[in-house]
This record gives structure tokens, sequence and C-alpha cells, in this order.
């Protein structure tokens, strides 16, 4: 708390010291020293960062930022609870998957510390806008040597400071009327300009609207320049938001958005030293390390062999001489999955996994448990 | 626009690879860039895009140094792109995950700066597993596959799209509008769907003959690693995608339908890939170039698993697309993960891309693989003959007299169901007749059967006369031929289909066989039907009034019909009455014709009298004939969709006809009917009248109709249901009703009420002999035999394993 408060004021301070400064002093302030900026491609990085001279463009699924279903996101459908499903049996269980918060067809942009914001293809509409970070897509991407996600879902996790949040229905209005009361838009393209960042194109019934997003005057704005090829009356308005227009004239609205809010999110998680192992432990590794994706609890075939009843059972082996599934084996194929391959299966399939010794135990433990 | 060019200089060491034939290099990528290559093809130019998953899509010219490949970043920002067409330099198109995208380089630059959605209204529910590829529609449009949710991951409480609740449901699913679908962009901008049943298939090609293509994952309801034939309105056997399909709105979820409704819904594949052999099919890739080896017009199909590239042999039979598969390369030096093949201009060398991330460990990138123009040794064709196969090989073989000693032929089916992969079932060792030839070979087999893979197998020691072994390919010498469809022998009864929008005509030889309508009536019925030389054999009335010497009775009797007068308390039978339930026709599954038959396979609803489902059957109609008769076979199979199927017991039942009032037994002045012509028999001695209410394998009613002498025989199939094992129990009146009913009632001798669990499917078949001349020309008798042992279609279901949904429904009602 005392810690997001002093964060809140310095970027308070930083913004009134700045308040008056164009844009380009920005700029100034920050060298484009993040390697994609460097290099200009996405490489093993999982927290890859642009920079204001090469701003970085990633279509992605997001977390929805907490942005409401009803007012915000109203062209999305609404999902579902649904049975556990036993891929072994073809049965049903009584218990549920549960869904996950995310929204699957946005563009996440970042200009380094400066800003990052999230645009929604489907709601043609700023989410979310933060600084101090973007996205570490550690879920998505796995690591280099894994090459699996890590997690259940694949919402990469957002770090830094958010600023905006999207409130209330679609906040431009053509001559009057919200597009929230136009149907649902349509996304049509985005192009690049001389400075790369993108400007959106967009359909609201008849009208086309175009959109560029850009940082705005100070620290946590943004500026908005909004124009339509019909020469519309425009206007931006949205609940707790403080909106300045820049601009106005037939076709063209051009406005700052100030803070509308204010949480520091970190990525990291906190590493939690287990120091005694139990199955409960285990299981929640199962789902997390990504086991899931490949070893069923019941029987089920997939790319590894399933955990149900393995141990104590004979194992055969493509090259190795066949045994009986004891602890020391199975730690062996959780940290050195290459030593022996089970008859069936492909080879060079599971990445290993250096994991805190209580972990490993853990996992046996889990996996002693599957019958 | 001005923008910073930079080139990536590769750090990567060269590695090289060969086989005697077949040179293999690694096209470098710098160190620190993930090179998981999603989508790859060439401008035209000599310039070769490749998409990578995380987002950039780069160019390169490819030189003669691998190593020293340069890239360029050309575009950027995209969702886990996997598909990829180049409308010239600097403009391609690319499937990403949330929609097909036109990028373009509008200051040619060399560096994008539009990106166009193109088409985004199919759902994306969240979940990883939905990634879709893209191939040309041959008229300025495109093919988009549309992959399915996975349940090793979540989706989203707000997708894109509709939701479905039955959607998301099973191991592979789709929750959201389309997905498992093949669909189609067309020219002027318009997205509509093309085929559905699609579980991940994970690329799809045009080949040059205008033939759609898609491979598919190994997994649920993938016996091997199915390829398709991918045809309009097709349903390629995964099930989830058919909450999307209207026709079946009302069944609940689709997994769990009866599984041999869904067998006979499925447009099997094409070719399926032995599942050890080959793991999930990356996108097929069709060899245009003579310069790259044997292998002209065959099909490339990497792995996305392991390292090794399978070729497949295709040949149309039957009118349908089946064939050979085999391993074309399969060394350690290809990485795992093949995903797409685009071949460069020179027609030698082809770019074999790969990635891994998110299913194994780490082996991508992309490799290239040129003919040096030395012949390797493997198999070069390999094609269905009507009692075994042909076959050749890319060099003449050595000893070819000894050649029948080095090769064995199996077969084995592979069971359709919910399971990952099947194991090989019902596998058979298969005696040879002889082997012919030198070059090629002609090997004639004791069996053939459809629905049946054939693995032919040589040995390990077979050589090529200039001593080259097809070890150096590191490929085994073994084939699987999918049978899907026979040889049929050359006929002179050619058999045609005219289809319009109510109704089919089916002709043999150029003669008037019969009309199959399916629209307008309370249930689909045939009418007319024509005996050879153009003799009526059916009553006319009620679908046509005013032909002479007809009665007027019974008007529920239409020709030849299907229907119960008990069914869940619906009456499928008096289509009159006010319970009177209907049988709607849904969709014609498929037709075939040319050669010696013509089939129609359909599938309907069947209503109450409110107009909810009960039920469903998927019918198939055979047509075939000869000088002295037309033959029809019908395979009936009831479905119990929704709900137990009660065949609650009365007469009026199941499968009849109503013949020519001239085959009647007895007249019926009062009706108009003076004079009749007609006797009856069944297979079992019994006589005229005397057949009512009786067991037999057929019934026979001939004599003369309109002046010839001519006769039906209706058969009903020994494996057909009967209470301990009995014949059939038939309701053949005097007056010329003739039906088979397995659930006549047990006082009058029948089989009484039969409930079909939930899940569950039943199976009827019977046959149909129209003839001319004498009785005992027609060789009733004979032609039952046959027909007993006609194996019917192939399934792909097989019995006695516990476990499935339709054991799983039909347990819980208890």
């Amino acid at each position: 708390m005392i810690k997001s408060y002093y964060r809140k004021l310095f970027f308070a301070t930083l913004a009134l010291h700045m308040y008056s400064s164009a844009s380009h002093s920005i700029r100034a302030q920050e060298k484009p020293s993040t390697v994609y900026a460097e290099k200009g491609y996405l490489t093993f990085d999982q927290k890859p960062l642009g920079s204001l001279d090469k701003p970085l463009v990633l279509r992605t699924f997001v977390p929805t930022g907490g942005v409401s279903h009803k007012d915000v996101l109203p062209n999305h459908s609404q999902g579902s609870t649904s049975p556990k499903y036993s891929a072994g049996s073809g049965k049903e269980s009584t218990k549920e998957y549960e869904p996950i918060d995310g929204v699957p067809a946005t563009i996440a942009v970042n200009l380094g510390k400066t800003l990052s914001y999230v645009w929604d293809t489907t709601e043609c509409r700023l989410l979310y806008a933060w600084a101090d970070g973007f996205l570490d897509m550690k879920n998505y991407w796995g690591d280099r040597k894994g090459g699996r996600r890590k997690g259940f879902g694949y919402v990469p996790k957002l770090y830094g400071f958010v600023f905006y949040k999207a409130q209330g229905i679609h906040p431009l209005q053509i001559n009057g009327k919200s597009i929230a009361k136009l149907g649902a838009p349509k996304y049509l393209g985005y192009s690049l300009g001389k400075d790369r960042l993108p400007t959106y194109d967009f359909k609201a019934d008849r009208h086309i609207v175009s959109l560029k997003i850009a940082p705005g005057p100070s620290t946590q704005t943004l500026r908005l320049d909004f124009t339509s090829t019909a020469k519309e009356n425009l206007h931006f308005t949205s609940p707790n938001t403080q909106v300045e227009e820049i601009k106005k004239s037939p076709g063209r609205l051009s406005i700052v958005i100030r803070p509308n809010a204010g949480e520091r999110i970190s990525s990291e998680e906190q590493k939690v030293v287990i120091k005694k192992p139990t199955q409960e432990i285990g299981e929640k590794l199962y789902t997390t390390l990504g086991c899931i994706a490949c070893h069923s609890l019941d029987g089920g075939k997939n790319h590894g062999p399933t955990l149900q009843g393995v141990y104590g059972a004979k194992r055969e082996f493509l090259s190795a001489k066949s045994l009986t599934v004891d602890e020391a084996y199975l730690r062996e194929s959780i940290e050195k999955p290459m030593a022996k391959t089970v008859k069936g299966y492909l080879t060079g399939m599971m990445p290993p996994y250096q994991l805190q010794e209580a972990e490993y135990d853990s996992l046996i433990l889990f996996i002693k448990s599957v019958r | 626009m001005k923008f910073n060019l930079f080139f990536l200089f590769t750090l990567h060491t060269l590695a090289i690879g060969s086989t005697s034939s077949y040179q293999i290099e690694n096209m470098a990528f710098p160190d620190d860039m993930p090179p998981e290559v999603g989508g790859l093809a060439f401008d035209g130019e000599g310039n070769l895009y490749a998409c990578l998953r995380r987002g950039d899509i780069l160019v390169t010219k490819p030189g003669k140094d691998a190593a020293s490949t340069k890239w360029k970043v050309f575009a950027t920002g995209l969702h886990n792109p996997m598909g990829m067409e180049l409308i010239g330099p600097g403009h391609v198109l690319v499937t990403q995950m949330a929609e097909l995208t036109e990028i373009i380089d509008t200051d040619k630059d060399g560096v994008a700066d539009r990106y166009n959605n193109l088409a985004s209204n199919f759902g994306i529910s969240g979940n990883y597993h939905e990634t879709n590829s893209i191939c040309r529609d041959g008229d300025g449009g495109y093919f988009i596959a549309l992959g399915t949710a996975s349940h090793n991951g979540p989706t989203f409480y707000t997708p894109r799209g509709k939701y479905s609740k039955d959607g998301r449901r099973g191991r592979n699913f789709s929750s959201n509008d389309l997905r498992g679908w093949v669909v189609r962009y067309h020219q002027n901008g318009k997205l509509t769907p093309f085929a559905s049943g699609f579980r991940m298939h994970n690329g799809i090609t045009r080949s040059p003959d205008g033939e759609i293509w898609c491979g598919d994952n190994q997994g649920d309801w993938r016996g091997g690693s199915p390829i398709y034939n991918v045809l309009l309105g097709s349903f390629n056997g995964h099930p989830s995608s058919l909450v999307w399909d209207p026709d079946l709105k009302g069944f609940g979820p689709p997994i769990f339908l009866p599984r041999k409704m869904l067998d006979d819904l499925h447009n099997k594949p094409a070719v399926q890939l032995h599942r050890t052999t080959m793991n999930s099919c990356g996108e097929p890739f069709i060899i245009e170039s003579d310069q790259f080896g044997p292998f002209q017009g065959q099909m490339l199909v990497p792995d996305e698993n392991a390292r090794r590239i399978t070729r497949v042999m295709l040949e149309k039979i039957d009118g349908a697309w089946q064939g050979a598969s085999t391993l074309f390369l399969n060394t350690k030096e290809l990485r795992a993960g093949g995903v797409r093949i685009a071949m460069d201009s020179s027609g030698k060398t082809i770019y074999y891309a790969s990635t891994t991330r998110g299913w194994q460990s780490p082996d991508e990138g992309l490799q290239r693989i040129t003919f040096n123009g030395k012949m390797p040794f493997h198999i070069k064709t390999f094609n269905l003959t009507t009692q075994g196969f042909i076959f050749d090989f890319t060099l003449p073989v050595a000893d070819p007299e000894k050649l029948e000693k080095k090769l064995s032929v199996s077969s084995f089916c592979y069971e359709y169901g919910y399971r990952y992969g099947s194991s090989e079932k019902d596998k058979k060792e298969h005696k040879i007749i002889s082997l012919t030839g030198e070059g090629p070979f002609e090997i004639k087999i004791d069996q053939l059967l459809p629905g049946r893979i054939y693995q032919i197998e040589f040995d390990s020691q077979l050589r090529s006369q200039n001593g080259s072994s097809m070890e150096d390919l590191h490929a085994p010498a073994k084939v699987y031929y999918t049978l899907n469809r026979l040889k049929r022998p050359s006929s002179e009864q050619a058999a045609t289909l005219t289809q319009s929008k109510d109704k089919i005509e089916v002709k043999i030889g150029g003669e008037s066989f019969a009309t199959y309508h399916f629209n307008g009536l309370a249930q689909p019925i045939v009418w007319p039907i024509q005996g050879p030389g153009d003799v009526r054999m059916l009553r006319d009335y009620p679908l046509k009034e005013g032909t002479a010497g007809e009665a007027k009775d019974h008007p529920h009797h239409r020709a030849m019909f299907i229907g119960q007068q008990g069914m869940n308390g619906a009456n499928f039978w008096h289509n009159q009455n006010k319970n009177a339930g209907t049988v709607e026709h849904l969709k014609v599954i498929e037709t075939r014709s040319g050669q010696d038959r013509a089939l129609i396979k359909t599938l309907n609803a069947w209503k109450d009298s409110g107009g909810k489902i009960i039920g469903a059957d998927t019918r198939t109609l055979t047509f075939s004939g000869d000088d002295t008769a037309h033959i029809l076979d019908l395979e009936l199979n009831m479905h119990a969709t929704n709900e137990d199927l009660i065949f609650e017991e009365f007469k009026d039942g199941f499968v009849g006809i109503r013949t020519h009032p001239d085959l009647r037994l007895t007249p019926s002045p009062k009706h108009g009917v003076k004079k009749v012509y007609g006797n009856a028999r069944n297979s079992e001695g019994g006589e005229g009248k005397g057949i009512w209410g009786k067991r037999a394998d057929w019934v026979h009613y001939y004599g003369t109709i309109e002046g010839k002498q001519a006769g039906i025989a209706f058969m009903s199939h020994p494996s057909n249901l009967t209470r301990k094992g009995e014949k059939s129990w038939w309701h053949a009146r005097d007056y010329g009703l003739i039906s088979a009913n397995p659930f006549a009632p047990e006082k009058i001798g029948g089989d009484g009420e039969y409930r079909l669990p939930r899940g569950q499917s039943l199976k009827l078949r019977y046959r149909f002999v129209f003839h001319r001349g004498p009785a005992k020309d027609a060789k009733i008798g004979e032609r039952f035999s046959a027909f007993a042992m006609d194996p019917g279609h192939p399934t792909s279901i097989m019995p006695d394993h516990p476990g499935y949904p339709e054991d799983y429904l039909s347990q819980k009602k208890k």
C-alpha cells in the first residue's frame, strides 16, 4: 500500500514536472536501449519492450484488466463453465472447468517505459494503458529450453503501472450518437506511420473512423487523434475520466486523456520456498508446469504416457532395461527425461525440469497418488 | 516511408546432412531469434517469406550458402501466424489467431506499413490451440482452416463470436463460431462455411488440379493421422464442430451423438497415415516439379512431432481419392515439428519449416532439401486393382523373380471414437495369390475389403539392380494403402443420378430405375420403381392419382416407405393420423454413380407430431442391376440421438412397399380392382395369403404386370434384429402391401417392442429384387445367398468396447 502510494506520488510529481513539455522531450529522456529496439525482431526475451523510436506492436491475448464486460466488451460473447471431461473414459464428471479472464483479439503496443496500451479489434476501443512495463509473455512463449507454455492459460501477464482503464460504453460519439448504439463496429486494419505508431481504422454503421494513439504531453497521459472520412461531428465522453479537447473540427477530434486508474502490477511471482513436500503441491505443479498437456491422469493416451497407476508398474523402454517404476525413476524422468524413453513414445518430447527438491518430491507424491 | 532497413546476419553454424540423393541444409537464423516458422512462401521473384509464431515475418533471397542467409524483417506484430500466401513482392496474406490479414508494403521500402483485416467473423475462444491456416480457392478467394480448442487449455469469459456450451465439451472442442471448420473467404469478401469435422487441420493446400487437402493432428476421433480431400458440405469426422451445422440443430452435444451416426456422416480420410509411422500431419505439399526426384505429382506431409516426412500416392477410385503412403525421408538430420513445405523456382529444392513450441522440446527452424540428381531407390507408384495392387519401384529391382518371397501383406482397421488414436483392429494376414511382372508388378491377394488399411511390407534386404537400398532414405520399405472404395468392374449398365431440389432420379444402363423423393412429404419415399424393360413395379396412388386399375385404399402406403405405427408415442405409419410423426430429410451425405451402381446416403430426423426430434436415421440406398433385375439395397441405421428410442409393438411397420395392383393376390371389385395376376411365396415354402405373419428370409410376389412376366423379391438380411435370432416377421398382404417388421406384436408371432438406448444405433438391411421374366428364372434363393454373404457397407465402429459414450449415456438412465 505504502509502496504504491509513493509510486503514485512519484508519478504525480513527474507528471507535474513535465506537464507543459511536448512529447519529444519525453523522447529525449529515453534511450532506445531495449533488445527489440536494437535488433528490430522478437527474440527469446519473454519480456519484450519497444521504445519511442521503435514501438513494439503485438497481437496477443491480454488480461481484461478488470474492464466491464457489459459496458466495455459488449461485442464479446459470454463463456460458461463446462463439465470436466475425462479423455480416458470419454465421460464427463460433475466438476466443471471455469473460464479464465482474457480478451482474445487485441493489439498491444509498447513504447518502452513511457507507454503501453491495449486496443481491442472486437470493440474497436482502447481498453487500458499503463507505464513502466508491458507484457510478460512467459505464460505464452515458455522459455527457450523448455519450449512449452508456463501455466494453464496462454494469457501474458501485464506488469507496470496501469493509469487508464476504459469505463462506460464506447466513448466516441458520432454526430451525437455513441458508437455503442450503432451496432458492432468492424475493425478494418491499421497503418504504420513514419513514427511506426499504428493508426486504426474501423467502421461503425456507415461511418469510417481512424484513430491514432500516442503518448500524451506528460507521463501517464494519452493523446488520441480521431478522424472520420465523412467529416462527422466527433465527441469523446467517458465517465470518471478527465478528457481535454485539443482540437475539434468536422471529422477531427484530438484529445488528451488523464489518468483514471492507478494500480501497480508485478509479473514476478513470489518465489515460495517449499519446506515440506505434499501431494497437494504436486497436484498444483502438475497443472502449472504444464505436465497436464502430455500426461493424463485417467489412462488417456497423449504425447507422453499416462500417470494413472504408473507407480509400481512395469516399464519398457526403447533402449534401456525395463524396470518397475519407483521414486528414483520418477525423479530421473522429471529431471532428465531424455535418459529413458518409454516404448511407443517419441524421444525428446519432454523438456527437463529444474525444480526445488521439495517440488520434485511433491510431484512424485502426487504421481504416486494417481491410481 | 523512410525506415532503417537492417539485415540480420546469421550466427548459426551450418549443419549439413545428406542422403545419396537428397542434401539437407540448415538455413541459419540469428542465435537470439526463435525460428518458430509457422508459414512459408515464395513471392515469384525468388524471395522467401517466413512467418514466425511470435509475430515477425522475415524475408530472404536464398543463396548458394545456407550459412550466410540474410534475413530482413518485413512485417511484425502478428499473433501466432500459421498460414501465409504471397500475392506478390511486399504483399502478403496471413492467417493469425484472430483474423485473415492482408499485409502491404505500400511505399515499397521493404517494410510493411498497412495491415488490413480481411476476415474476422469467426470465433476465438482464448484457447491456445485455435490456430488458422490458408490456401487459395482458385477463384480469387481463399480457404481458411480454423482449428479447435484443446481441453489442456482454458477458454475466456469473454470470447469473440457466438459461444456454444454444447460445443465446449470433450477433448478438443468447438466452443466458438466455426471452430473446426474449413471456411471460404470469397473474392467478394464474404466468408461462408465450407466443411466441418476437423480437429486441428494444421495446414491446407490446393493441388494443381483444384482439389483441397487438409491433414489433421492425431488425437480424439482420429484412428490414424488422416489426410482429407475437403469437399463442400462434408463432415470430416471430429464431431465438436457440428454444433455450428444448422442441419444438426436439436440433436444436443455432438460428441454424444451415436457413433454410428457420426461414422455414417464422416467423409472418410482419403489416406490414413499409419499412427506410429506418422504422428500429426503438417501441411500437405504437392510436388509439382519433375526435378525433385521421381515423385512428381505425389504429396509430401511433414510430421509435427518426429523427424520424418511422409509421401502419399493418391488415385481416384469409384469417384473419390484414396491411396498409399510410405515414408519419404526419415532421418535425424531433419528437424522435428515439420509444418510447412515450399518449393523454390528451380524445382529441385524444397524448404521445410518446423516449429514445436507448445508441444515438445525445441527443435525448430528452416531446412532445405535438394535433389542432387541421383535416383533414390523406393516405391514409385502404388495403385489398386480389382484383386490387389499394381506397383513399381524407382529403379529396376534386383532378382524380380524372387520378389514374392520378399514381401508380406496384412490389413487392419482403425476404430472411430472419442479415444486418442486407435490401435490396429481386426488384423488379418493375407495370402498372396500371385505376383507377376518385372516392373510394374501386379500382386493379387486373397481378399480386398473396403474400410481397411492394407500394409505391404518388403524385406529390408530388398535392393535395386544397382545395389541401392531404401535405407538410404532411412525409409522402411513399407506401404499402407487406405482402401475406402473398391475398384468397380466396368459395366455396360452404368448407373447415373440426377439430383434436383426435391428428388434424385436413378437410371441404370440408360433405363429408369427409381426416384428418391426427400422433400415435401411426411417422409422420404422411393417412387416410382421400374424393373428391367420399363416395367412399373409399385402402386402409383397416392403419389399420382388416376392410374388405371388402382385401389385407393391405405393412402399411407406410399410406394416404398419406412415407418412404425408407434415410436415414442408418435405414429410414423399412418401419416394422416393426429399423432403422426414426420421424417425430415436433413441432408444428402453423399451420392455415388458411374460404373455398375448408384448410391444415395442421407441423414433424416424423426420428429413427433409436435416437431420434437426423437431420433434420426442414416440410410444408404444402393441401386444396381443387370438384364434380368434391378436391385435396390437399403441399409438403414436408426439412431437414438436424444432419448431412448422405443419401437412399440404394432403390426404396421417397418420397411414397406406397395406393389403394382397386378401383383395382388386377390382382386377388390369394390375398389375397382377386378382382375389380378399375382402369386406370392416365401423362403420357407409358404405360398399365397398364408405367408402373412410368417417368418422368412424373403418373400416373393410374382406374376404378370401389364402383360409382362415380372416380380418383386423382398429380402431381410440375416444380421437384422429379431427375437432369438429367428428370421424376419412379414406383414405381407394379399392386396400388395409387403413389409418387414422387426417390431410386430408378440401375440401374432412378432418380436414385440424394442428399446434402443440413447446413444446407440440399430442397423437394418434389406434387398429388393425387381425382376422380369418368370419366377423360377429370377433365382431368388441364389440371390438371397449372395445377399447373406454381402458384408454391406464398411463400418469404423468396432463392437465390444465398453466405456464409449453410448454405453455411458444408456447406463445413466438405469
